[in-house]
Parts: C-alpha cells; sequence; structure tokens
C-alpha cells in the first residue's frame, strides 16, 4: 500500500488555487524530496497531508487513511516553523511526546539531547532559536513513525546546523518508513534523497528517482532543478 | 487521550493558577494577623506594623480580585496559544480528536474557575472568622442536622433540589461562558488577517445573536407558562431548569460552530 497518495487534489484559498489538481504516490521506505520554488505549494501539501487543511477537492490518504486522528498515530511532522510550547521544559516535552506517541523513543531522544548538552531542566524558551528547531527535530526523528512529513527543516539555518540535521534525519529515520522533505535548498538535501516531486504552481511537475534523472538527463538534481525553475 | 491532555492542561496552567491560591490564602492569613496584631499592640501616632498591616490588606484584595480573574484570562489565552497560534501545529497533529482538544480545554478551565471560588470563599472566611463566627457555625450545625432528620421530607427534598440545580446551573454555565470566547476565536481565526479584530467582531455578533433569542423566546415561552399552575416550589425547579436547558442549548450550538471551524476551516498561520 501506498504510504501517502493524492488523487486530483485541489486546494483554494479564495480565488488562488494553492495545490490544483495533483496526483501522486509514495511508496514505503523511500527518502522522497518535495523541490519548488517558494509558494509553489509544498507548505498547503504537507498541512493537507497533517490534516491542518481540508482539501477543496479530491482526496490526500496515509496508508489508505484520509488525514485524522489514526493517520497522526503514523506521522511524524516537523513544521516550517517553531511549534512547541516555550514554557515547557526540555524533559516536559519529552514527556509530552511519550505520553501521547507509543512509538517515541526516549532513550533515543535522550542521548541525542545529550550530545547538544542540553539538559532536562532548561526551558526552551532560554535556549537559543537554532537549538530550538533542534530539539524539535529531535522529538520529531526519535518516533518510530510510518512517514515523517519534515518542512522546511533546513531552511534559514547556517551550513554547520544543515549538515547537523542531515544527519539526524538519516541516522534515526525508521527504515521501512518514507520522509519527505520539502525544501527549496535542493543541493544540501540532493545527496540523501531516492526520489523527488518538482512542484510549481501547485501542480506535480515530475516524479523521479534521483538515479533516473542523472542517468536520463545526465545532470544533478539541483542542476535540473535550475533549468526547470529559471526565471 | 482527555485524560492526557488533561494532565498536560493542568501542567501548564497550574504554574500560574497554584502560586496565586497560595498567594491569596497566605496574604489572607497575614492580613487576619495584621489585623489580631493592631487590635492587641496598642501604639500612638504612625507605626510600622499599621503600615504593614496596610500593604498586606490591600494585596490581599488584589489577590481576591485576581484569582477569577487570572482564571478567566488563562482561559481564552490557553485556547488561543495552544490551538490557534504556533502550538496549534503540535496540537492538530496529535492523535487525538477535536472534541477531546477543546474538551479539554473546557474542564481545566472548569476547574480554575471552581477552584478559584473555593479559594475566595476560604480566603475571606480566614479573614473574618473569629469565635463568634464559629459559635454560629456550631449552632447552625445541629440544626441542619436535625431537619435532615426530620419527617419533612418534601422540604429536604427541596432544598437538596435547589442546590442541585444551582450547582449544575453554575457549571453549565461556565462552559457557555469559555464557549462564548472559544467560539469567536475560532471563527476569528479562520481568517487570514486582523484574526483577533475580527474574533472581537464574532464576540459581539454572538452576544447580540444570544440577547434577541433570548427575549424572543422568553416572549414566546412565558405566555405558555403562565397559564400553567404549580405551587412557588415547583416553579422555582422550573424556573431553575429552564435556565439550565437555555444555557445548555446556547452552549451546544456554540460548541457545534467551535468545533466545525477547527475541524473543517483551521487556519494556522
Amino acid at each position: 500500500m501506498n504510504i501517502l497518495e493524492c488523487n486530483g487534489l485541489v486546494k483554494r484559498f479564495g480565488p488562488t488555487a494553492a495545490l490544483a489538481g495533483v496526483t501522486f504516490a509514495i511508496q514505503p521506505g523511500r527518502i522522497v524530496g518535495l523541490l519548488g520554488p517558494n509558494g509553489s505549494g509544498k507548505t498547503t501539501l504537507i498541512k493537507l497531508a497533517n490534516g491542518l487543511l481540508t482539501p477543496t477537492a479530491g482526496e490526500i490518504l496515509i496508508n489508505g487513511l484520509p488525514p485524522g486522528q489514526e493517520s497522526h498515530s503514523l506521522v511524524s511532522y516537523l513544521p516550517e516553523r517553531t511549534s512547541l510550547p516555550l514554557w515547557m521544559t526540555v524533559g516536559q516535552l519529552q514527556d509530552f511526546y511519550q505520553d501521547f506517541y507509543p512509538d517515541f523513543q526516549r532513550q533515543q531522544s535522550q542521548e541525542m539531547l545529550d550530545r547538544l548538552e542540553l539538559g532536562n531542566k532548561q526551558k526552551l524558551k532560554h535556549l537559543s532559536k537554532g537549538n530550538r528547531e533542534k530539539v524539535q527535530l529531535i522529538l520529531a526523528m526519535s518516533r518510530k513513525a510510518q512517514l515523517y512529513l519534515l518542512d522546511e527543516p533546513i531552511g534559514g539555518v547556517d551550513p554547520a546546523a544543515r549538515d547537523y540535521i542531515l544527519d539526524t534525519i538519516i541516522r534515526n529515520y525508521n527504515p521501512e518508513a518514507s520522509v519527505i522533505i520539502s525544501t527549496h535548498l535542493i543541493a544540501d538535501v540532493e545527496t540523501v534523497l531516492d526520489e523527488v516531486l518538482f512542484i510549481n504552481q501547485g501542480q506535480i511537475t515530475l516524479q523521479s528517482s534521483v538515479d533516473q534523472i542523472r542517468e536520463e538527463k545526465g545532470m544533478s538534481v539541483d542542476a535540473l532543478f535550475r533549468e526547470v525553475y529559471r526565471c | 487521550m482527555l485524560r492526557k491532555l488533561m494532565k498536560h492542561e493542568f501542567r501548564a496552567t497550574a504554574r500560574l493558577m497554584l502560586p496565586l491560591y497560595l498567594a491569596a490564602l497566605v496574604l489572607a492569613l497575614l492580613s487576619r494577623l495584621g489585623d489580631l496584631a493592631t487590635q492587641h499592640i496598642a501604639v500612638s501616632g504612625f507605626n510600622i506594623l499599621d503600615l504593614l498591616y496596610g500593604i498586606i490588606t490591600v494585596g490581599f484584595a488584589a489577590a481576591l480580585i485576581a484569582v477569577p480573574v487570572v482564571a478567566f484570562i488563562l482561559m481564552i489565552l490557553r485556547f488561543r496559544s495552544n490551538l490557534l497560534a504556533d502550538e496549534g501545529y503540535v496540537m492538530f497533529t496529535l492523535p487525538v480528536s477535536t472534541h477531546q482538544l477543546v474538551w479539554s480545554k473546557l474542564l481545566v478551565s472548569l476547574v480554575w474557575f471552581v477552584g478559584a471560588v473555593v479559594v475566595d470563599a476560604l480566603a475571606v472566611m480566614v479573614l473574618a472568622a473569629d469565635r463568634a463566627f464559629f459559635q454560629a457555625l456550631g449552632d447552625l450545625l445541629p440544626t441542619i442536622l436535625n431537619n435532615l432528620t426530620q419527617p419533612d421530607q418534601a422540604l429536604l427534598g427541596h432544598a437538596v433540589g435547589y442546590t442541585a440545580e444551582f450547582v449544575l446551573l453554575c457549571l453549565v454555565g461556565c462552559i457557555l461562558c469559555c464557549l462564548t470566547f472559544y467560539t469567536p476565536l475560532a471563527i476569528g481565526h479562520s481568517f487570514d488577517r486582523r484574526k483577533m479584530l475580527l474574533s472581537v467582531v464574532f464576540f459581539f455578533v454572538i452576544q447580540i445573536a444570544m440577547e434577541i433569542i433570548s427575549v424572543v423566546g422568553a416572549n414566546l415561552l412565558f405566555p405558555l407558562v403562565n397559564d400553567v399552575t404549580v405551587s412557588p416550589a415547583l416553579s422555582i425547579h422550573g424556573g431553575l431548569w429552564g435556565l439550565i436547558l437555555c444555557a445548555a442549548v446556547f452552549a451546544g450550538v456554540l460548541y457545534c460552530i467551535t468545533i466545525r471551524m477547527l475541524h473543517r476551516h483551521l487556519n494556522l498561520e
């Protein structure tokens, strides 16, 4: 069964179509890059998959289920913005994840936090923006989910932090799960991707494996992206 | 899952409410001690005890007001910040239903409201209770017990009924109070811009609509009720149940709108 499937998915905000009839399917066990320029519909698609938005038309299915209470237990979501409660301590955040997600690996999360020298008693509001983002990533990647939806995980961070984030994703994701990384920073993620989805103006313009692009087009994903989206 | 949501909601709110409850009780105790001290230590002219007693009394009055006010403000702020702002990305992707999210907020707010009433009553009692008070209480208790064991079951039944109906009315009223803020917030935040301004506008729209419905409903209902002849005791029961029903119907409608807006029209930034 497809872990993520969209059939004629449409999302309109007033007269503007953020997604205009998107159809694709993702198999389990793949690391997929959802690649597109700003405003192409990446975040809208990820929000729809998380049930944070309702489709105007069409359907989106997670492991055959519409987004909702059941699908939420299968999906680990990293939002574009830091959304953890700032008053909580690092330890309380881990309690929170452990309470709601049976697949949360507390020991794994604790080890990653220890490596960053973040104590359990530290409040999130006292951490730097970069560390808050890392805590959010660690919590998301400490779940043994079936689908990881990572919205711009490396947007707005320095190159060293990018390496840390990508390393954390690759080391910690459940190998039987799929990972969807939404970004426009192709060069940084290209090496970890199995497959790419190009999205532009609310439509999927290409779905292909990275190897296929290299073999058939004779260029890297980054080079192809620059060619396709040249202004 | 509702239990877990409530646990974390209590954790988020108790860090403010519990110290406030404690402060109100401690200030009540200090006020009482200050009162006793100024009665027994007679010093002419300005003295530090009077100044201290004055400060404590003002602090106590402020705490007495702050307890219900903070519980009320916290009820609104928690709904907005936890569900409609950035934290909404975490809350609405938990494996819980929208009903559970809203009920966790309602029930925890209800607990803090009830707590505020109990703490304020206790604080006033600590301040005001003296020997005469306890003597009066001591005299009253046997009378109550005596009445409870007397064979006048009808009177006892009414008294218990009124109390139960009044408590139920207060609880439903508290839920309605929360929802009169949750619903406009949920509607206002479904728009792309000016979310808070629109929430305020919808708050007044809902208030006006409820007023109109209440007045029209009362005008339609009273002529029908006037024709029914019942004893005064039963008419009080009828009035209380009428109020409970009205509050429950309004709360039910507002709850459905809130759930619908959060479920179908959630629009996090």
